[in-house]
């Protein structure tokens, strides 16, 4: 099949099943709300009442941070902690969801969206969690094996600096395209998993791991556009950005809302990236 | 008559061509007390130096001298023992463990000593350890005279010696070709005359070598002599009077002559690139490596910035050259440092534009030819004289000329600024009161050294000017300059201008002012001045009998509201400095007030039409020496825009982060 189909189903079947992108955007949401606002009320709590916080309307203020830090820093650590519990959860809860988002876009039911979703989430939740643990052990490996890699390149005494950024320039292209292919696996993996269930996990992980080989070339391709994608998104997101000053309130909620709707669209990306593997394995 | 006039004629001829070879200032700028002439033979294969050096020592003091006392600087690398490898943390360290481990270590070792006498003196050297008493420790040679040094009378010594360069030593030594020679010879200490420094007698003034202190010497002439394989580059402190090629050994002889200095560094290496230019009648010179010549324009325009700020604000440069070193990347170990018209700078090609590490380098050691090589402090005892001023300078110029700051980039208007980077370092050491600016280096054994002298030093000259006023303190470090330059100052020498000038500009406010520079170099305290409240009462309108029961007071409705304000101020720190402080009202005017900042509360109270919205103190961040500078100031509501800002970029954050991390699992 062409990938470029591929996309273009992927596409049109997230935009079917859309409310799947606003249940994601509403986790991500509450859950990151969690995380900030504590953050905003130790700043009303502590500075509220300073003049100088008037200055962090310009952007980040180098004095005004250190001051905090150093006088008020201790309130940071609960807020690190709680953050880092959070999105743990959102992690878990990503792949609890992952079954529906992937039963749904395999079937883009017409009527029982929501039974389909939460039943394939619930069904699949441990099979899920059990293969992302399994593709953290070998993405962590993949990752070790290419720092080791660049340490043994930049290691010794160097004749200059360009040692290092050569190094840098050979180890990240290769480790890109290699980790890329156990991403790729991975999701692959999650289709065959909610599509074909098996007993074993490392049944669907050869069964997925077969069809990456028979299509090695389009499925890397199909996952680099879709990267492409969210590269240019997030481009496009860093330079609107600086375009808005901020000086007001409505400034600050226009500057929120642009962020939110490049959020919402990343999301949306995300799901296109898994919408067009179903669309490609399925048609195939 | 012929005869004469020829003569006369030939006289003048070899007058002026001996000056134009022999001299380079056409008036001495200094006393010349220490003069250096010095044939050295560097040995490559041996990582050797071998030298014949003699000293012309001028006794500056009415004092009879019997004895000399030298710096023995690379004996500090000689064997673990040293004071300096006894305090060295590991990155100070001055030799690898594998270098320990081969028994691969650094000395100096001086061969024969002869006066013009011709007296032997080998045998009336001896090391002698003045800090710490430290017998292991041989940095600090003394030489017991056979006949004494009169009063302002000069003394020769001859000296052959030789040492062993260390390899990637601290601030010195070689790697691969590449050779930086710094504190490698022989070097005296500075004798300071009674009334010189802290000095109750005519003394010699020679420390050990500490692991975090620099240097401290006297002034003099060095005629130097470097023969060095052909194919090497080689720079030096002074002018370069000529280069020599003796093609059948295959060396170059380069001669320097360096006048008016307090120091000799020299640097060699085959693969440098030279960049020369003649700018405003200096030479600057720029070694850098190939590989780091795309930052040539950066170094050269950050030397000419710093050039044309210190010739507006305190006097042209007056030395003839300027060399700049910047190593290659296995010599960082000479990185960012400062010799006289010399100095290193470290750069990478692969960071980009908006980090400005090269101008900063360029900026801070060259200011260091302003204090340390002409306002000539003991690094050793009062660092911040040296480091404090330069870093408040480098400071200054860096916001001048290059407003983006050290490091900037687009988003979130991100912009860290020379100043508060420098205030930052301060503050955020581990301990602020660890030791006041005027305690010894080498005296600051639990770390906070450079925090003390960069940081601190550099805050102390920023929250004085901000106290006195820009005018006011130009005129005092032009008049400390002035009196000062190619001299041993103290800070007491510091201290005596500061009193001098300020009650000349602030005749009410200097007691304080005053106060607070002792206060500051002298002591550990810190600064803390807060707003603590600000309170706003309605004023009832009294209602009732109060004189006779004759008539009640009545409301009168068209009474102008009354409010009493007050704005309660807290002084939590030990530090005592005079305040501004500003009141913000209702109706948009403002109200300055001054507090001599010595109660540890005050209190301003304001009755009448107008409410009191804010109050802060120092509105003009004079003080920056404060060490919370949120805490100085206090709304009567809460300013929420700013912390508004804060929360949704974090919220942003958040939120990207979480689809981002979804990806791998």
């Amino acid at each position: 099949m062409n990938i470029f189909k591929a996309i273009q189903q992927g596409f049109f079947k997230v935009w079917i099943c859309k409310r799947m992108v606003l249940l994601l955007y509403i986790a991500i949401f509450l859950m990151a709300l969690c995380i900030a606002y504590p953050l905003k009320k130790l700043l009303e709590s502590t500075v509220g009442h300073s003049l100088m916080v008037q200055d962090l309307m310009k952007g980040f203020d180098y004095e005004f941070f250190n001051d905090f830090n150093n006088a008020y820093g201790v309130g940071w650590t609960p807020i690190f902690d709680q953050s880092i519990v959070v999105v743990l959860l959102f992690l878990l809860l990503y792949v609890f969801f992952s079954g529906g988002i992937y039963a749904v876009l395999t079937q883009v039911p017409k009527s029982n969206y929501r039974a389909i979703f939460w039943a394939n989430s619930a069904q699949y939740f441990w099979k899920i969690l059990r293969l992302s643990l399994f593709f953290l052990v070998i993405h962590s490996l993949v990752f070790a094996l290419f720092a080791l890699l660049f340490y043994a390149l930049v290691n010794g005494e160097l004749q200059n600096e360009g040692v290092i950024s050569t190094a840098l320039k050979i180890v990240l292209p290769c480790y890109y395209l290699v980790a890329l292919f156990f991403f790729v696996w991975q999701d692959y993996s999650k289709y065959f998993l909610v599509t074909a269930p098996k007993k074993w996990i490392i049944s669907t992980l050869v069964e997925s791991f077969r069809f990456l080989r028979a299509h090695l070339m389009n499925v890397y391709f199909l996952y680099l556009i879709n990267m492409l994608f969210w590269g240019v998104l997030v481009f496009i997101n860093y330079r609107i950005t600086l375009l808005i000053d901020i000086e007001s309130y409505s400034t600050i909620l226009l500057s929120f809302f642009v962020s939110q709707l490049f959020l919402l669209i990343r999301i949306f990306i995300k799901l296109i990236n898994i919408g067009s593997i179903v669309s490609y394995t399925s048609l195939d | 008559m012929f005869s004469k006039d020829l003569f006369l004629i030939i006289f003048i001829l070899a007058y002026f061509s001996a000056s134009t070879q022999d001299t380079i200032q056409k008036v001495p700028l200094s006393n010349r007390t220490a003069n250096y002439s010095i044939d050295l033979f560097l040995d490559t294969n041996l990582k050797q130096v071998k030298a014949n050096q003699r000293i012309n020592f001028v006794n500056p003091s009415s004092d009879t001298i019997h004895t000399m006392l030298f710096h023995m600087y690379y004996n500090a690398f000689k064997n673990n023992q040293s004071s300096f490898n006894q305090e060295a943390d590991r990155f100070m360290k001055s030799n690898t463990d594998e270098n320990q481990e081969d028994g691969q270590w650094s000395w100096i070792n001086i061969k024969k000593v002869q006066d013009a006498f011709g007296n032997n003196l080998i045998d009336s050297l001896h090391y002698i350890s003045p800090d710490d008493s430290n017998h292991y420790d041989q940095t600090v040679l003394q030489l017991r005279l056979q006949e004494p040094i009169l009063p302002f009378q000069s003394y020769q010594v001859d000296v052959e010696w030789d040492s062993k360069i260390p390899k990637s030593g601290v601030r010195t030594g070689y790697n691969r070709n590449y050779y930086f020679m710094v504190q490698w010879y022989p070097k005296l200490g500075v004798y300071e005359p009674s009334g010189t420094r802290f000095a109750t007698k005519g003394q010699w003034n020679c420390h050990q070598y500490h692991a975090n202190t620099e240097y401290y010497s006297d002034f003099g002439v060095y005629d130097v002599r470097m023969n060095v394989p052909q194919d090497y580059i080689v720079a030096a402190s002074g002018y370069q009077i000529k280069q020599e090629l003796d093609s059948n050994a295959q060396r170059s002889i380069y001669t320097y002559l360096a006048e008016d200095v307090i120091d000799f560094a020299w640097t060699a290496n085959p693969d440098f690139i030279v960049h020369s230019e003649l700018w405003q009648g200096i030479q600057i010179k720029l070694l850098v490596m190939p590989e780091h010549e795309c930052n040539k324009d950066r170094f050269l325009e950050a030397a000419k910035h710093t050039l044309s700020f210190f010739e507006s604000y305190l006097e042209k440069y007056p030395y003839p050259s300027l060399t700049i070193v910047s190593p290659p990347y296995y010599g960082l170990f000479s990185g960012a440092m400062e010799y006289p018209t010399l100095f290193t700078a470290p750069t990478l090609c692969i960071l980009p534009p908006n980090i400005r590490t090269t101008e900063t380098i360029t900026m801070h050691e060259l200011t260091h030819q302003y204090f340390m090589q002409i306002l000539a402090t003991n690094e050793q005892e009062e660092a911040w004289m040296d480091e404090g001023f330069t870093a408040f300078f480098e400071a200054k110029m860096m916001d001048k000329f290059y407003p983006q700051g050290v490091f900037n980039i687009d988003y979130l208007n991100f912009n860290l600024g020379s100043e508060e980077f420098r205030r930052g370092r301060f503050f955020n050491a581990e301990n602020i009161k660890i030791g006041p600016m005027s305690k010894f280096g080498w005296k600051f054994k639990h770390g906070g050294h450079r925090e003390i002298v960069y940081g601190k030093g550099a805050l102390f000259l920023k929250t004085l000017e901000g106290l006195v006023g820009d005018i006011c303190f130009k005129k005092i470090i032009q008049t400390y300059y002035k009196r000062w330059k190619y001299k041993h100052p103290c800070r007491n020498d510091f201290m005596a201008v500061v009193q001098e000038i300020v009650p000349q500009f602030h005749p009410i406010k200097s007691k304080g002012i005053l106060d607070f520079m002792h206060q500051a170099i002298e002591q550990t305290v810190e600064c803390d001045y807060v707003v603590q409240t600000v309170q706003v009462q309605d004023l009832e309108q009294k209602l009732g009998y109060f004189e006779d029961l004759s008539s009640a007071r009545k409301a009168q409705k068209d009474s102008v509201q009354i409010y009493k304000s007050k704005a309660v101020f807290f002084r939590t720190g030990e530090m005592i400095v005079p305040q501004d402080i500003r009141l913000f009202f209702d109706d948009g005017t403002t109200a300055m007030y001054y507090w001599d900042g010595k109660e540890r509360s005050h209190e301003i109270l304001y009755t009448g039409h107008k409410k009191m919205l804010a109050a802060q103190i120092d509105p003009y961040y004079k003080v920056s020496i404060d060490k919370n500078l949120i805490n100085n100031s206090y709304t009567l509501d809460q300013q929420s825009s700013g912390i508004e800002r804060v929360f949704v970029s974090f919220m942003t954050w958040i939120q990207a982060s979480m689809i981002t991390a979804s990806s791998i699992i």
